[in-house]
């Protein structure tokens, strides 16, 4: 059966974390998306600053990471993934992005094997508007190779996620965008590997922006896909917002109707996780048990039409 | 009386308005050859659902004055409070000032209230005024007509989502026409298209609201609304799958009790046998004091920076959270004045302390 899972951003680390799971529990959730990015925010890491989060000794994280354990047992919510900090890679700060890199990415997949879960976001490097996809694609490779021995030992798989660029007020393809990119890049990691180490985290709202169709990415993705960042927008900004909230028609918006088929064809068996932290901030606090149900029940709909025979 | 309504059309399954938690409907009349289609409403009446139809709504246009006199009569026997007269695309207002003098004793026989919506006039995707989109229009017009009725029977509609469309301003709309407004339809969109979707999922960045949800419900309490809230929200039905239409409603509904707090917020400042003390020594402070400082004014605040402790911040005494407790539960009515409700929350849960929320979003 098809688990609905939500990111526990916009929930934690702002909530005490019991009430925190408990909150996420009770919309009826029984798998979260773990942000560790939440404590080292993509804003901060374009301005340059890196607060000392990560400085911390791993056994100091791990004993606070062991407290979301504990809550999620309690509550019987498993980890369906994970999204490390990103951006892993910024143009000019090349300090901060040894720091990542060296030390973060690492340190996250340490995080990652104690809460057990099984695949984590890592963003990859974004190059190709300035630097070409060849370059891209070789300094991505060098990087992610380095990672295998820990993943191994660590025994948990890292997905790449399809990212846009912006370019003055436009949004263009980034890394994965196209999905014979990103079968380039998994294919070859876990060739390296000897290995599945490497699988791909499909953001379908970021389809939504660079205009792919969704059926036709996921069957190209196949096997490959293991994670899903199920949101929506208004095909112009990245605004994570819930399902079937734009338009007036039914085929208007994303096409969820192809995302189902693509799903259930592929005989995906993930979890339908919800990235729709925005969603929560829209709306007023008070409302956000309900909000929060709405989305575990549109997940639910989508898990029946998927599993459907 | 405050009172929330959902808006329906055959897009919608009314088992699931009802699972949902709404008592009222509202009910969106549809027109083939001159003759009012009543499959919806006779469905409702013969729904073993105890529902109760608020109102009827009506497009001007396809109005004359047999058809004006149907749909009273209709409103009658549903035992509905309101007609709405929907307004896009209509031309002259003469045309509507010649159809109540026409159907006058009907209209005066009836206890329905004939209520005016703010409309827009569209030409192929552009959308802009007509006679009926500005508020003073709107106010002048409901003049007219119950000078020609002889009755003060007549009011206003405000639908938020055309307000939004021909980018007006939706605080001064709602001033202009205050004491006017009988019903409002709230619905949102992009600016761009008529879409009738959910109140705040049209956002920028990171869950940025594009359309002042906070400003327009502030102001609404502060205009003295007391009326009917209506969900419009039928693009939304055509848009999620069915199945999904309770717990929309649930949403919704939760929506309706978010924003009836602010109505009845002055209910919970108002217990003269006790002190109202704030949690919180900053900006929120200050707008608490701007707008209930005079009539309620705290006994005392508190904030966790000890710094401020036995200091006055605005002229209010600054003690510690601790000293709330010196204050017997029953005599105490603690409210959070900061934007951190979550983290205070919690440590005022833990303290075993009983708490309100004041939200200085809506008035700001």
């Amino acid at each position: 059966m098809l688990e609905i899972g939500v990111q526990t951003k916009g929930i934690l680390p702002e909530m005490d974390i019991d009430k925190g799971f408990r909150k996420i529990h009770d919309a009826g959730f029984t798998r979260v998306d773990i942000n560790i990015d939440c404590f080292l925010k993509n804003s901060d890491l374009y301005d340059g600053k890196v607060n000392p989060f990560f400085d911390s000794e791993l056994n100091e994280m791990i004993m606070y990471f062991l407290q979301y354990k504990s809550a999620m047992d309690k509550y019987g919510i498993k980890a369906s993934q994970m999204h490390a900090p990103y951006p892993v890679r910024v143009e000019g700060r090349w300090e901060q992005n040894n720091y990542m890199q060296t030390v973060v990415i690492p340190k996250s997949i340490v995080i990652a094997e104690t809460l057990g879960v099984p695949w984590m976001v890592v963003h990859p490097f974004k190059m190709q508007y300035i630097y070409g996809r060849e370059r891209e694609r070789k300094e991505n490779i060098e990087y992610f190779k380095l990672l295998v021995p820990m993943l191994k030992q660590c025994k948990v798989g890292i997905c790449f996620e399809n990212l846009y660029e912006s370019v003055g007020r436009r949004l263009t393809e980034g890394v994965c965008a196209d999905p014979e990119d990103a079968v380039w890049y998994i294919d070859t990691l876990n060739e390296y590997a000897g290995e599945e180490l490497f699988g791909f985290c499909l953001d379908v709202g970021h389809l939504q922006l660079v205009k792919r169709e969704p059926y036709d990415f996921i069957k190209k993705m196949g096997s490959r896909l293991k994670i899903l960042h199920l949101h929506e927008n208004d095909a112009a900004g990245d605004l994570h917002q819930m399902p079937f909230s734009f338009g007036d028609k039914e085929d208007e918006g994303l096409d969820w109707n192809g995302i189902i088929r693509g799903l259930k064809e592929t005989g995906f068996k993930g979890t339908l996780s919800f990235e729709t932290y925005p969603t929560m901030n829209s709306f007023p606090m008070e409302m956000s048990d309900a909000v929060l149900k709405m989305i575990h029940d549109i997940g639910a709909y989508l898990a029946g039409e998927i599993e459907e025979k | 009386m405050l009172t929330p309504v959902m808006q329906i059309t055959k897009d919608i399954s009314i088992n699931a308005v009802s699972e949902g938690g709404f008592e009222y409907l509202e009910l969106l009349l549809k027109v083939e050859n001159g003759k009012i289609e009543r499959n919806i409403i006779d469905e409702i009446i013969n729904s073993d659902k105890e529902f109760k139809i608020s109102g009827l709504v009506i497009d001007l246009n396809r109005l004359d004055g047999s058809l004006l006199k149907e749909t009273l009569s209709l409103a009658e026997e549903v035992y509905a409070e309101y007609i709405i007269l929907e307004t896009k695309g209509a031309g002259s207002k003469d045309t509507l000032m010649e159809l109540m003098t026409e159907c006058k004793n009907a209209v005066c026989e009836s206890s329905v209230n004939i209520l005016i919506e703010n409309g827009y006039r569209k030409i192929q995707d552009r959308y802009y005024h007509n006679e009926y989109s500005e508020m003073k229009n709107l106010v002048r017009i409901c003049e007219e007509l119950d000078g020609i009725i002889g009755l003060n029977r007549t009011g206003i509609c405000l639908n938020t989502g055309y307000i939004n469309l021909l980018a007006m301003n939706i605080k001064d709309a709602i001033s202009m026409a205050s004491g006017k407004i009988r019903v409002m339809h709230v619905n949102d969109n992009d600016g761009f298209r008529d879409v009738h979707q959910i109140p705040y999922t049209f956002t920028v960045g990171r869950g940025e609201n594009s359309t002042d949800w906070y400003g327009t419900i502030g102001t609404m309490v502060d205009s003295g609304f007391d009326g009917f809230i209506t969900f419009d929200i039928t693009g939304v039905y055509k848009r999620m799958p069915e199945p999904l239409h309770k717990t929309l409603c649930e949403m919704m509904m939760a929506m309706y009790h978010t924003w009836e707090e602010q109505f009845r917020f002055e209910e919970l400042l108002n217990k003269p046998d006790r002190e109202i003390i704030l949690f919180g020594a900053g900006r929120m402070l200050k707008h608490y004091l701007d707008r209930w400082g005079k009539k309620y004014p705290p006994a005392f605040a508190v904030d966790n920076n000890k710094d401020i402790w036995g200091k006055k911040v605005l002229g209010v005494d600054i003690k510690s959270p601790e000293d709330i407790l010196k204050i017997d539960a029953d005599k105490r009515n603690v409210f959070i004045c900061n934007m951190n409700y979550l983290i205070i929350g919690s440590q005022l849960d833990n303290m075993g302390v009983e708490y309100n929320r004041f939200r200085d979003t809506y008035y700001i």
